[in-house]
């Protein structure tokens, strides 16, 4: 026997009855079908007229539902009971459930909808909130300032140390006053076996003081640690030690050698504390001798501040710039007149995040349009079911349901939907947060402190909820407006007549919001095309690069370190594989700078700040031809220009141009007024512009010294510029660093090219996100296109088979769907225009993600407009189409 | 209407209820059963489809003339029995006269010829 109970349950629209009434109804309709099925079966039936038979009891399932609902109608329609909100609540989820699963492709495409929305919002929101919303690590962090030597265009300058003991002397608006230095790589070894590099910071010893952090274990600096003799003490990062020291408990007190110089373990960082940076494993006092201090012109510090309690910023920065001009007038010879000097405060949030914040804002905004997009595409997929439902809702209104009582049903739906897409749209972004993270440019702070926690999940809650209001409003609005007479006496679709507009005004919508966020990942786009098109004034394929640190302990003087780095770069030059190699202070890309006042030969400096500033760098013979720098002029360093010869330099062309002119600068003089002696400093040569900082900055003009002349520096970057094979040269590089100084690590050893592609890193995430955006947005409104045009197709079959009959041809009736879809494109489009002009005005962050584009790009618009007016014509071609294929009769037929 | 005859679902509207209602006088029935008794008492005449009885049945209850009850008998399954109340046995023969009545009158106008 067949299943009448199932065949009841599924033509039976819901009644939306109260308790058991309508499992009561579904009962005895089954057993009235049983029963005629078996008496058709005992006057001799085949199986097939009985189950036709029972059929035929009821011819139509709607019109039925409506007579039981009239039936069951209260005598005289009661007024809604709010008091009953919570069991009809229930109802009406329940009831949402039945007809959600009665529809399941609408369900599943609308919930697959929602979740792209909520999914791409909330991976975003993630990392919003780890990186900018969660408190620093710091204890009242709002209070910490970073305190800068500020010098005309210079803003961020560093601090020397007799300046840090001034500051802290004189300033009485800062609580405290913390320096560090970032030390790079360092060799660090326990108990034999080979150094890992680990980074190291060189502190004051009231760093963890000023930012508030107590250690996890152990203790952190004393007072008094970063004087002379007392620096033999390290504070290692929870990192480290569950790294290297299996998070050993005995930790502290135990010695372990740094750059082969023994100093004693007295801490372990709290989890979740980096400072300086992410990559900080070890922090060391610096030595900053009260009595004996390094001199005022040597900057290098960097500084750290804590606002004292009840003064603010402006106060601090008020104070502070009497400092400045009280050491300005102490100092004249360290701050001339030209010099612009001051000091800069800024909060630390600001320095620590503010690069950051406005490109992960505008992700969160552009993942909040598609989540928008979504959201108008499901509602308009609603209106169009709302409008098939008509008669459904007609019969609950004749139950006695309010229009309040309808909308909340639909907008219970619609919540329901939106649970639906809220939970997969979690799992999904649970699912792309890795690949997401794996993205992120390695300069993201606090990456680490990604995932999605309790407060992501609540936004997410929050954002389901609203999105549920959001897409189930406006049909459950339209549904509620209709007039259940009309609709009961209507045909057996039940259109809700003027559904049209409201689904017409959504696709505008959607169509302007896609056109928005394709018009800003189109400016990135080109802004990237730029960037790689950016001359980085150097050939990095084929360089293997490698930073090594020598120990103070087994470097002491300075000589001996030139001496090491030079048989280094000779060995080098000797190996096989390898076709040039040198060594440098800070490469290019490396974000390393480093400017120096230069005293220019004959050249008088014009108001203030126009002292020459340029960049500084220590290089070796073969820096320019292993970097293939052209040199334009003169000539290149040799092995001869060392301290045993006149001092040689070379210079950048943008600095020729800035202080020569048109006239020739080599064989003219330059003087260093920080060196002790400032000798004359003859120009050799000039070689081209590099990128120092970033592809996207401008040049800086560039002063190179030969680093056997100066040799100042006991941390260098090798570089070797592989015949073959650049992976060969990098472990080259390291095979004999140890062949000179079996105890020296190597660190940072990678291909330059990768420090080039690295640099973009920031960019290309934010163009590979905004990309998939905007692409998941043109999909959606172009599926939200196809999907009114097609309703609207459906609604009309009636008057274009009239039209068809009467002699309207084929042609005509193609070209007229396709220009009111083409119509909405257009709307949708010049609102989107507008909307992209208002933006582009108003979120001035955008235009610091933009290089060589403006925020209003012609090219970029033209573009954008022709792409999506082809996914408009491709989205309303198919339903043309079908309006074409119309056959007059039978349209005429089914009205 | 090209049909010279009555329209037979026109009578049935104007009568279903009171044909119901007698069907439940003698004895509670279901709903199935209401159907047959008036298919079988019509002489096949008269037949409810179960889309049409249903909703009748309910608007009765609805009214308070019959009241349905799940009954369940030795051997056989649940089912909803409908009986008539002291309102419906009213109700009954209100209609039930008042429909006499009518044929009557409508006898008298149709079949007295003027000869």
């Amino acid at each position: 026997m067949p299943d009448w109970r199932a065949y009841v349950k599924s033509k039976l629209p819901p009644l939306g009855l109260r308790g058991g009434r309508e499992t009561e109804i579904v009962d005895e309709l089954t057993q009235e079908l049983e029963q005629c099925y078996a008496s058709a079966l005992a006057r001799g039936a085949s199986e097939e007229e009985a189950v036709r038979t029972a059929m035929e009891e009821v011819p139509d399932w709607t019109a039925l539902a409506g007579e039981i609902a009239a039936a069951e109608a209260p005598v005289a329609a009661a007024p809604e009971r709010p008091a009953r909100l919570l069991p009809d609540l229930r109802q009406d989820l329940r009831y949402g459930v039945r007809a959600l699963c009665k529809a399941p492709a609408f369900t599943l495409l609308s919930a697959l909808t929602l979740a792209l929305g909520i999914g791409a919002t909330t991976a975003i929101f993630s990392v919003v909130n780890a990186v900018l919303l969660k408190p620093l690590p710091f204890s009242r962090p709002e209070e910490l300032v970073r305190v800068w030597t500020s010098w005309g265009g210079y803003p961020n300058g560093s601090v020397s140390d007799p300046e840090l003991h001034d500051w802290r002397d004189r300033a009485s608006t800062l609580a405290g006053v913390a320096a560090y230095a970032q030390r790079g790589g360092l060799g660090l070894t326990t108990g034999g076996g080979e150094p890992e590099t680990v980074n190291v910071a060189a502190t004051s010893a009231n760093l963890f003081e000023v930012l508030g952090v107590r250690a996890a274990l152990g203790r952190t600096f004393l007072p008094g640690e970063d004087q002379p003799g007392k620096t033999g003490v390290v504070v290692i990062s929870q990192g480290l030690w569950r790294r290297r020291f299996g998070a050993d408990p005995g930790i502290v007190g135990r010695t372990v050698s740094l750059q082969g110089e023994p100093v004693t373990v007295v801490g372990v960082s709290p989890a979740g504390f980096a400072y300086p940076g992410a990559e900080t494993d070890l922090w060391q006092p610096a030595p900053l001798d009260r009595h004996k201090p390094r001199p005022r012109g040597n900057h290098y510090l960097r500084v750290v501040a804590r606002v004292a309690p009840q003064r603010d910023l402006r106060q601090a920065a008020a104070e502070m710039e009497v400092v400045a001009r009280q050491l300005q007038a102490e100092n004249p010879a360290e701050y001339p007149p030209g010099s612009g000097f001051t000091v800069a405060l800024q909060p630390l949030r600001e320095q620590m995040l503010g690069r950051v914040e406005p490109a992960l804002l505008l992700l969160l905004g552009a993942a909040g349009l598609v989540l928008s997009i979504a959201c108008a595409n499901v509602a308009s997929l609603m209106l169009a079911r709302g409008a098939g439902r008509g008669r459904e809702i007609a019969i609950r209104t004749a139950l006695g349901a309010g229009r309040a009582r309808i909308a909340r049903q639909l907008l219970a739906e619609s919540l329901l939907l939106a649970a639906v897409g809220g939970i997969a749209g979690v799992l999904a972004a649970e699912l792309a947060l890795p690949v997401l993270l794996a993205l992120a440019p390695p300069g993201l702070p606090r990456l680490s402190e990604v995932r999605i926690d309790g407060v992501v999940l609540g936004a997410a809650a929050l954002l389901t909820a609203l999105t549920g209001v959001t897409s189930g409003l406006f049909p459950a609005w339209q549904s509620a407006r209709a007039d259940a007479n009309q609709l009961l006496k209507s045909g057996r679709t039940g259109a809700i007549a003027g559904a049209r507009r409201p689904q017409k005004m959504l696709v505008v919508a959607e169509t302007a919001l896609a056109m928005v966020l394709l018009f800003g990942a189109g400016l990135l786009l080109r802004s990237f095309a730029k960037l790689l098109h950016e001359e980085p004034g150097f050939e990095a394929k084929q360089v293997a690069t490698a930073v090594v640190s020598l120990p103070a302990v087994r470097y002491p003087k300075r000589e001996d370190a030139s001496r090491f780095f030079e048989r280094l770069r000779r060995s080098l030059e000797e190996s096989p594989g390898t076709v040039s190699a040198a060594v440098c202070s800070n490469p290019p890309l490396s974000g390393w700078i480093n400017d120096n006042l230069v005293i220019i030969e004959g050249y008088v400096p014009r108001g203030p700040g126009g002292r020459p500033d340029p960049e500084y760098r220590e290089v070796s013979p073969g820096y320019f031809r292993t970097l293939r720098i052209p040199v334009l002029k003169g000539r290149e360093f040799a092995e001869d220009d060392d301290a045993q010869h006149p001092r040689v330099a070379i210079i950048s062309r943008s600095l020729a141009v800035k202080y020569w002119g048109s006239e020739d600068p080599v064989g003219r003089r330059v003087r260093r007024p920080e060196e002790p002696d400032s000798k004359w400093i003859r120009i050799v040569g000039v070689v081209g512009d590099v990128k120092q900082t970033a592809l996207s900055n401008p040049v800086m003009p560039t002063l190179y010294l030969p680093h056997l002349q100066s040799g100042l520096v006991s941390t260098m970057t090798v570089l070797a510029r592989a015949a073959v094979d650049a992976d060969t040269s990098l472990a080259d590089i390291s095979r004999r660093v140890r062949e000179l100084d079996r105890g020296q690590a190597v660190s940072e050893a990678r291909l330059m090219e990768d420090l080039v592609s690295e640099s973009l890193s920031a960019q290309r995430f934010n163009l590979r996100l905004l990309g998939l955006f905007a692409a998941l947005a043109v999909a959606l409104a172009g599926v939200g296109t196809f999907g009114v045009m097609r309703y609207i197709v459906e609604q009309r079959t009636a008057e274009i088979g009239v039209r068809m009959a009467l002699g309207a041809g084929r042609g005509q009736v193609l070209g007229e769907v396709l220009r009111e879809g083409l119509a909405l494109a257009v709307a949708g489009l010049a609102l989107g225009i507008l909307g992209s002009v208002v933006l582009a005005r108003t979120i001035t962050a955008l235009s610091s993600l933009l290089h060589g584009v403006t925020a209003t790009d012609p090219l970029t618009l033209a573009a954008v407009l022709l792409l999506l007016l082809g996914v408009a014509v491709v989205a309303c071609w198919a339903p043309a189409r079908k309006a074409t294929s119309v056959d007059p009769t039978v349209a005429l037929r089914s009205e | 209407m090209a049909d010279p005859a009555l329209d037979q679902h026109q009578l049935k509207k104007g009568s279903a209820e009171l044909l119901i209602l007698a069907t439940l006088e003698d004895r509670p029935r279901h709903g199935y059963d209401i159907g047959r008794q008036i298919a079988l008492r019509s002489k096949g005449t008269v037949r409810f489809h179960a889309a049409s009885l249903y909703p009748l049945l309910y608007r009765l209850a609805r009214k308070g003339w019959i009241h349905g009850r799940w009954l369940e008998k030795e051997g056989q399954r649940r089912r909803r029995y409908y009986r008539l109340t002291p309102a419906g046995q009213k109700a009954l023969e209100a209609q039930r006269r008042s429909w006499q009545e009518f044929a009557a009158a409508i006898a008298r106008v149709t079949q007295v010829r003027h000869a």
